[in-house]
C-alpha cells in the first residue's frame, strides 16, 4: 500500500515538473517571438539614440551648407546666392549643375567624403514600404500594411515651381 | 507519514505560489523599468527631432519669402509699378506700354500695396507646398516697414505620439512660425520705380532743346540697378529698363526664370 503511494507520487511529480518545463519553454518561445516582432526595448533605445545623434550632426552640416552664399557666376555677372538658391537654379537650368557640384565638392569631398548629397523632386522623397499593424486584442492576427516612409537621412525642402529635396546620404 | 506527505504537498505547492510572485514581480518591474528607459528616450530624442523639424521649416520660409519678393517686385515691374484701375492711364499702342504721366505715375503707397498683395499670394502658393506641417491652418499677416517684410503668424502646435510597451505617449511642441526678410539685402528697392520715372521725366525736359534728345538721354540717365535702351516714336520716348541683377521669378505662363526683371513704359513729349 505504501509503495502504491509513493509510485504515485512520484508520478504525479514527475507530470508537475514536466508541466512546469513546458509552461517555461512556452514562456520562453512566447518572449523570444514578441520580442523578434516589436524588438528588444532598450537595445533599441539606445541604438536610436546613437541614430538619432549621428542624424542631428548630419542634418546641421547640412543645414549650414543649404544657407551658405556663394559666388556664381550669371551671364557676364557675378551675383551672390545660397547654395539653396543655386540649386533650384540649378534645377531650372541644368548649365549652373557645374558650379553646384563643385561647391558640394568643396564642402563634403574633404571633410565627409562618406557624403554624397542628394537632389531630387519633392514627391521623390518617400520611399514605399510596409508596416506590420497587429490587429487582435491578445495578438496573433496581423495585418500588413503599405506605407510610404521617409529617407531616414537629413532632408531639406527647397521651395520651387515644384518643391525640390535636398538630402545627405552616406555613400555604400 | 500521511501528515509528512501534506506537508511536502503544502510546501511544494507555497513553492509554486511564491514562485509564480516571484516571476510576475520580475516582469512588472521588467516592463516598468523599460517604459521608464523609452520616456526617457523619447525626452531625449524627441526635442531634438522637433529642433530639427523647425530648423528644416525655418530654411523653407525663409527661402520661401525670397522667391515671393522677387516675384512681387517682377509683378510690380511687370504692371509698370501704376494702379490698373486708375482712370488717368493709357497704353500707348504701338508697343502696348503704358504711358506715365502726372496723371499715371508710381506712387510709394500704391507700389507697397501692390507688393504685398503679390508677396502674399506668391508666399501662401509656396507655403501650401511643404510636406511636413499642415501649413494650412497658418495664417501670415505680412507688413511692410522700410526695408523688412514682417511675416507674423500665431504659434504652430505640433503633436506627436510615440507608443511605448503597454504604453502611448503624447508630446506637443509649440513654435512660432513668424518669418521677415531685408527686401534690400535682395536688392529690391521699391523706390527705384518713383526714382526711374523723375529721373527720366527731367532728362526728357533737359534734352528738349538739344539737337539729338536721345542721344542726350542715353549720356545723361544713369542707374544703379538697371540698365536701358531708349528710343523716339512720334512724340513718344519709349524706355525699356532691365534690372542688372537676375532675379527668380514665374512668368505669366507659369514658367520659372531665373533672368533680368523688365520695366517698359512709354513718356510723351510734352
Amino acid at each position: 500500500m505504501k509503495l502504491k503511494n509513493k509510485k504515485g507520487q512520484i508520478g504525479e511529480l514527475i507530470s508537475d515538473t514536466a508541466a512546469l518545463i513546458v509552461i517555461a519553454f512556452l514562456l520562453l518561445i512566447f518572449f523570444i517571438i514578441s520580442s523578434s516582432l516589436w524588438g528588444f526595448p532598450k537595445p533599441n533605445i539606445e541604438k536610436q539614440a546613437i541614430e538619432d545623434s549621428l542624424y542631428n550632426q548630419e542634418h546641421v552640416s547640412l543645414n549650414n551648407w543649404l544657407t551658405r552664399k556663394v559666388e556664381v557666376n550669371v551671364g557676364s555677372t557675378i551675383q551672390e546666392m545660397t547654395i539653396a538658391e543655386l540649386i533650384r537654379l540649378s534645377e531650372l537650368d541644368h548649365s549652373y549643375k557645374g558650379q553646384l557640384e563643385k561647391m558640394e565638392d568643396m564642402a563634403f569631398d574633404k571633410i565627409y567624403d562618406t557624403y554624397k548629397v542628394r537632389i531630387m523632386l519633392s514627391k521623390d522623397a518617400f520611399e514605399p514600404g510596409y508596416e506590420i499593424i497587429p490587429i487582435g486584442v491578445v495578438g496573433g492576427i496581423f495585418t500588413i500594411m503599405p506605407t510610404v516612409r521617409i529617407i531616414k537621412s537629413p532632408l531639406f525642402y527647397v521651395p520651387s515651381n515644384e518643391t525640390i529635396a535636398v538630402n545627405m546620404e552616406i555613400q555604400k | 507519514m500521511i501528515n509528512k506527505q501534506n506537508k511536502k504537498a503544502s510546501i511544494f505547492a507555497l513553492g509554486m505560489v511564491l514562485g509564480v510572485i516571484i516571476l510576475m514581480g520580475i516582469a512588472w518591474y521588467g516592463f516598468a523599468a523599460t517604459n521608464k528607459n523609452i520616456y526617457k528616450g523619447i525626452k531625449i530624442i524627441d526635442p531634438l527631432n522637433y529642433k530639427n523639424l523647425k530648423d528644416n521649416f525655418a530654411l523653407y520660409l525663409n527661402e520661401s519669402a525670397k522667391l515671393s519678393a522677387s516675384q512681387s517686385f517682377y509683378e510690380i515691374a511687370k504692371e509698370t509699378a501704376i494702379d490698373k484701375e486708375n482712370p488717368g492711364c493709357n497704353i500707348y499702342s504701338g508697343k502696348d506700354y503704358i504711358i506715365w504721366s502726372q496723371e499715371c505715375k508710381p506712387e510709394q503707397k500704391i507700389i507697397e500695396e501692390m507688393f504685398i498683395k503679390y508677396y502674399n499670394k506668391s508666399f501662401n502658393i509656396l507655403l501650401q507646398e511643404y510636406p511636413l506641417i499642415d501649413t494650412e491652418k497658418i495664417e501670415y499677416n505680412h507688413i511692410l516697414e522700410e526695408n523688412q517684410i514682417n511675416s507674423f503668424a500665431s504659434l504652430e502646435k505640433i503633436k506627436t505620439t510615440k507608443k511605448a510597451v503597454f504604453a502611448t505617449y503624447n508630446v506637443s511642441y509649440e513654435f512660432d512660425p513668424s518669418t521677415n526678410l531685408d527686401i534690400k539685402k535682395q536688392e529690391i528697392h521699391l523706390e527705384d520705380f518713383i526714382s526711374i520715372y523723375q529721373k527720366t521725366t527731367n532728362q526728357i525736359k533737359i534734352c528738349k532743346e538739344e539737337e539729338n534728345q536721345l542721344d542726350c538721354i542715353k549720356k545723361n540717365l544713369e542707374f544703379e540697378r538697371w540698365i536701358f535702351y531708349v528710343d523716339k516714336e512720334g512724340s513718344f520716348f519709349i524706355f525699356e529698363f532691365k534690372t542688372k541683377k537676375y532675379f527668380f521669378f514665374e512668368n505669366v505662363d507659369g514658367r520659372e526664370r531665373f533672368n533680368p526683371l523688365k520695366l517698359n513704359f512709354a513718356i510723351i513729349e510734352e
